[in-house]
């Protein structure tokens, strides 16, 4: 046999392995921080995975995204929720038991289908000679309305983060202000511009 | 004229361009009056294109050829062919008709004089298309549509400033932006030309109607109303989203035309079974009209229409009688030669249902109080009366009801509105009286839509409702004697209304107060604005708010002046009327009908009269002079546990009161009903599977006797068979008294707790329970299509 | 190139129900995100490896994994801002404590 397909047989178990080992951890780990370390593990893994199949620029992006953001965003919020960390906390619902069985049900239904289907496998043979700047492109022409409209979703995603975390006392005082301050432009608006008559509340910039 | 059409797209964005600009711009949400002009601009833009669209269809050479057309060259033309029409621009406000093949094949409506569609969406092979068109139906609901909708718009202006609550401005600018949106969904569900377009704008009707119904949610009873109107009509959606999904299912297409115009699908899905129920064409089509039965308010599922009223009543005379429950008819209407391709059965059942309906609410309307409840079931009762038509084959007969009836029930109902203005607030009748003087402008066009609705000649109403009655008279003698019955009750409680409203003496402090300002010349002494911020009726004296505005009376006029010049459009020619040339079908006119009708709903005026217009109320706590008579009528005896209680025919009156209750009836049926559920389940554990435990036993025993009795048959004979018998009966009969008399008495108590318990716990409350369930569910599914 | 698609399928469909494992028997809500990241990266193995082995040769599967990566993140932004809000207001993050659904 080749020793290039060995080797690609070699790498897909070991980085399977690596993926469902440490996303088996991420499950049943009693303390959530080694929890979240070993997620870093599973998306590293499927980084690799991404690599075997070549599609290096979603390799890339996953490693960015997941590992270097998603992460830091999960280890924050387990330590701004401080309690969480206790590992003699109970971490399990008391219906784990009943979910273990079910997942492993629709797992086998899962792969049952999967084996069961006719694959038309056709693995490309060439890709592109320039696969991240063809998909650059692609983005950017065919696809470029939904792109923009994942990045409104991502600033839509932002502002609501912010607004949900903020402790409500603070978002009250600042609305506060923020009312003042307009009451004060629409007051100095209205000597300005002498129609007492108006009904409408001018926001003034 | 091909520019026009490439337009139609613009009717309904207008106003929702208004609703998005008071929605998303603070400056604009901000001023009230802005926002109330910028909508009515809007809505006279669509007014205006939908003339252009309604002309330009007017002058397309097919509608000319129709509506010059003979009879006998219409005739001829084949149905299946698009039949030219075309017409002179009539004088009134509608047009021309072109009649059409109908009897025993299918009636199909011309073509589409303009179509255009897009893609929406495609993922594989499947693709959805979406699309307006065109066609006589479009281009006459279009103009119906924004000229009632500009109607009630500027009426808004004043009614909403009159009615601002807490004088919140937000909420006045709302209202109009709902009133956008609400314009919107209907035009675009007017011009679609496809099922699931359709169906988009029928929700979003939908929605609105939820909006305004609870516009005024701080009232508990308006978001009450609220959600009982859109669970009820979701009722009906339901059915409908089935009847499209078994369209979609045997025609692949969503296209209305693709089914309505071709005589091959609609074939094909007339001969089609559907797992050996019926056929495509018979389950969709009541599938559809499921919808109908939801949004235009058919028994049983009227209940949400009275209810409504809680919302404003600009609302009232839009959404809940002159356009949104259009929609139902609409689609019965548009989808009409699949209705008729499901058969006689089908178009049977609609026809019934209308019919009932139709006598129903027109009872109900003569025992209430409220003024606007009154014209609530006399919307149900035309609608049914337009159900009944289509039901019978008379596509033009109900479709240009639909039309009349948009034009003077909106007009009474903004009536109702300028007199609970007019008369501070009071919406109780019997509060009211005396107001034709102090109303002029309200009183004189109310009368007209009241004569319209009774069907005087010759107002439009007349014309409408008498294609009505005859189709009625030609197909179905039935439901002909019924429907003339509700004429005459029609015309009975439109009566008692006008003499309870405008007639004697004003019976409180708001009706003596109330005022119009003229159209001509200077404003009464009385019409300096009052204080709007003024006691709002704390004090019994003290009335807030002027006179009636102009910006109230003057759609009035409008709307009053379209109810008489329709009758143009709807009068007899030789062959049809210009109606119904113009929507390429088929009427007729018969003197005797016609006369008896007349006749039905003068009686009706007549006897509104006797009883009411001679015993005016002196005041608002006299009883109803009707109920006073039925009161006389002793109707027999009723013995119950030893008291007599006499049956009067005033018991009806209490029934027509009540409203069959069947509010009450529904409340029973479906809050106990669920309780009902968990009973009979029970019941049926322990009584049944128990039950034949101990049956098996009682069985051996039995079994054992007559074992026994073989033994002591030998000996003693015939004597002891006997007393055997008896003991055997006995047996019988204790089993069943300790078994199941007391087991079902028993069971129905433990079952209660029980099954209630366990289904208590269902819901938990906690998400991760919630997504066990769905996987389970999930899992369910999958098991089932790998053992299939 | 010759790992047989079912391969990473079945790799995928397995990360993906060890995910839904987490987030059905994690008790407390941060936990339950990481499971439903989890299931997210299954799904996105899927999307590419039919990409590499499908019949269409443009980057649409890529796309895609690249617009569920996005959409992952924002919700992982949302998701943990309610979480820190659950806590501020009810000292706790155990999804089994937080039964508002049941009024």
């Amino acid at each position: 046999m080749d020793v290039n397909v060995v080797l690609t047989y070699v790498a897909f178990f070991a980085l399977a392995g690596l993926t469902l080992l440490s996303a088996l951890a991420v499950v049943t780990l009693r303390n959530l921080l080694r929890s979240a370390l070993a997620l870093v593990v599973t998306f590293i893994g499927v980084a690799g995975i991404y690599l075997l199949l070549q599609a290096e620029f979603i390799a890339a992006v996953q490693v960015l995204l997941y590992v270097g953001a998603v992460t830091v965003l999960i280890l924050f919020a387990i330590m701004l929720t401080e309690r969480l960390m206790e590992a003699r906390l109970r971490q399990f619902t008391g219906k784990w038991w009943l979910a273990a069985p079910l997942v492993v049900l629709v797992l086998a239904s899962i792969v049952v289908s999967l084996l069961g289907a006719v694959w038309v496998e056709r693995p490309k043979e060439a890709l592109p000679p320039e696969p991240v700047a063809s998909l650059g492109e692609i983005l950017m022409t065919r696809y470029a309305l939904p792109f923009e409209i994942a990045s409104v979703l991502l600033l839509v995603a932002m502002v609501g983060a912010i607004v949900v975390a903020w402790p409500i006392r603070d978002r009250l005082k600042v609305v506060e202000e923020m009312e003042e301050r307009v009451a004060r432009a629409k007051a100095g608006w209205k000597e300005r511009s002498g129609s007492p008559k108006d009904e409408t509340v001018e926001v003034a910039r | 004229m091909e520019v026009v059409f490439n337009l139609v797209w613009l009717i309904p964005l207008f106003p929702l361009l208004a609703t998005a600009a008071i929605t998303f711009v603070p400056g604009v949400y901000y001023r009230k009056k802005l926002s109330a002009r910028l909508t009515i601009g809007m809505m006279a833009l669509s007014l205006l294109l939908s003339l252009l669209v309604f002309f330009a269809t007017v002058a397309h050479p097919e509608t000319q050829a129709r509506l010059e057309g003979h009879a006998a060259a219409v005739k001829e033309a084949p149905a299946g062919e698009a039949v030219p029409e075309a017409g002179e621009a009539p004088a009134g406000e509608t047009r021309p008709a072109a009649p059409e093949a109908e009897g025993e094949e299918i009636f199909l409506p011309p073509r589409p004089i303009f179509e255009r569609e897009f893609h929406w969406m495609a993922t594989g092979r499947l693709s959805l298309e979406l699309g307006f068109w065109v066609d006589p139906l479009t281009a006459a609901m279009l103009v119906m549509v924004s000229l009632v909708g500009l109607c009630i718009f500027i009426y808004s202006q004043g009614y909403m400033a009159a009615e601002d609550y807490q004088g919140e401005d937000q909420r006045y600018s709302r209202f109009f932006s709902f009133l956008g949106l609400f314009a919107a969904s209907m035009l675009g569900l007017v011009i679609a030309d496809n099922i699931l377009l359709l169906f988009i704008c029928w929700e979003l009707v939908g929605l609105c109607s939820y909006l305004l119904i609870g516009f005024w949610n701080f009232k508990k009873s308006a978001y009450d109303a609220a959600i009982k109107a859109f669970i009820v009509t979701k009722i009906g959606d339901a059915g409908f989203f089935i009847g499209i999904f078994l369209l979609y299912i045997y025609t692949d297409h969503m296209s209305i035309g693709y089914i309505i115009h071709r005589p091959e699908v609609l074939n094909r899905l007339a001969h089609t079974s559907v797992l050996g129920i019926g056929s495509v064409a018979a389950l969709s089509a009541i599938g559809l009209f499921i919808g109908t039965i939801g949004k235009s308010a058919q028994v049983p599922l009227h209940v949400w229409l009275p209810d409504a009223m809680e919302g404003p009543t600009p609302v009232s005379a839009l959404i809940h009688a002159a356009t949104m429950v259009a929609a139902g008819v609409f689609l019965v209407a548009r989808m009409f030669p699949l209705f008729q391709a499901a058969g006689s059965g089908t178009m049977e059942f609609v026809a019934w249902i209308g019919g009932i309906t139709a006598i129903f609410a027109a009872t109900i309307a003569i025992a209430q109080y409220d003024i606007k409840r009154v014209l609530a079931y006399s919307t149900i009762s035309q609608l049914g009366f337009m159900v009944l038509a289509l039901g019978l084959g008379g596509y033009v007969a109900g479709f240009f009801h639909l039309i009349t009836h948009a034009f003077f029930k909106a007009l009474l109902f903004l009536g109702s509105g300028a007199v609970i203005i007019g008369a501070h607030h009071v919406q109780d009748m019997r509060e009211m009286g005396g107001l034709w003087k102090r109303l002029p402008y309200t009183f004189w066009t109310y009368l007209i839509g009241m004569l319209a609705l009774a069907g005087i000649f010759p107002l439009s109403g007349f014309f409408s409702k008498d294609e009505i009655l005859l189709d009625a008279f030609k197909h179905n003698p039935a439901l002909y004697v019924i429907a003339t019955i509700a004429a005459f009750v029609t015309s009975f409680y439109m009566t008692r209304q006008m003499f309870y409203v405008f007639a004697g003496e004003a019976r409180s402090h708001g009706a003596r107060a109330a005022a119009e300002v003229p159209l001509f010349g200077r404003e009464l002494a009385a019409a300096a604005p009052a204080d709007p911020h003024g006691g709002h009726g704390h004090d019994e004296h003290a009335v807030h708010g002027g006179p009636l505005p102009l910006n109230m009376t003057v759609p009035l006029m409008v709307l009053a002046a379209g109810t008489v010049l329709l009758s143009a459009v709807g009068l007899p020619l030789e062959e049809g009327t210009l109606f119904s040339r113009f929507v390429g079908g088929h009427a007729d006119f018969s003197l005797l009908v016609a006369g008896i009708s007349t006749l039905v709903a003068l009686a009706g005026i007549g006897a509104g009269h006797l009883i009411y217009g001679r015993n005016l109320l002196r005041s608002a706590h006299d009883p109803d002079p009707l109920q006073v008579r039925m009161e006389r009528v002793r109707l027999g005896r009723l013995r119950l546990r030893g008291k007599t209680l006499d049956l009067r025919l005033s018991a009806l009156y209490t029934l027509w009161e009540k409203k069959y209750y069947v509010d009450e009836i529904y409340g029973f049926l479906f809050v106990q009903g669920s309780h009902l559920l968990a009973r009979v389940s029970g019941w049926f554990d322990l009584a049944v599977i128990d039950g034949a435990v101990n049956g098996a036993a009682h069985l051996s025993r039995l079994l054992s006797s007559a074992f026994g009795w073989f033994d002591l048959e030998v000996v003693d004979g015939l004597v002891n068979l006997i007393g055997w018998f008896g003991r055997v009966f006995s047996a019988i009969q204790g089993w069943v008294d300790l078994y199941i008399v007391d087991g079902l008495v028993n069971a129905w108590a433990l079952a209660t707790g029980w099954v209630g318990d366990r289904l208590r716990r269902i819901q938990t409350g906690l998400v991760q329970d919630y997504l066990m369930l769905v996987l389970l569910g999930v899992a369910l599914i999958v098991g089932l299509f790998i053992l299939l | 190139m010759t790992i047989p698609l079912e391969y990473f399928l079945i790799l995928a469909s397995v990360l993906f129900c060890l995910g839904m494992y987490g987030a059905l028997a994690r008790k407390n809500a941060v936990g339950i995100l990481m499971g439903i990241e989890l299931m997210l990266n299954a799904v996105n193995i899927n999307l590419v490896a039919f990409w590499r082995y499908g019949v269409v040769s443009e980057f649409t599967g890529q796309v895609f994994a690249l617009f569920a990566i996005t959409v992952a993140a924002a919700e992982a932004a949302v998701g943990l801002a309610l979480v820190i809000a659950i806590f501020r207001s009810r000292r706790t993050v155990n999804a089994d404590e937080v039964d508002l659904l049941k009024w």
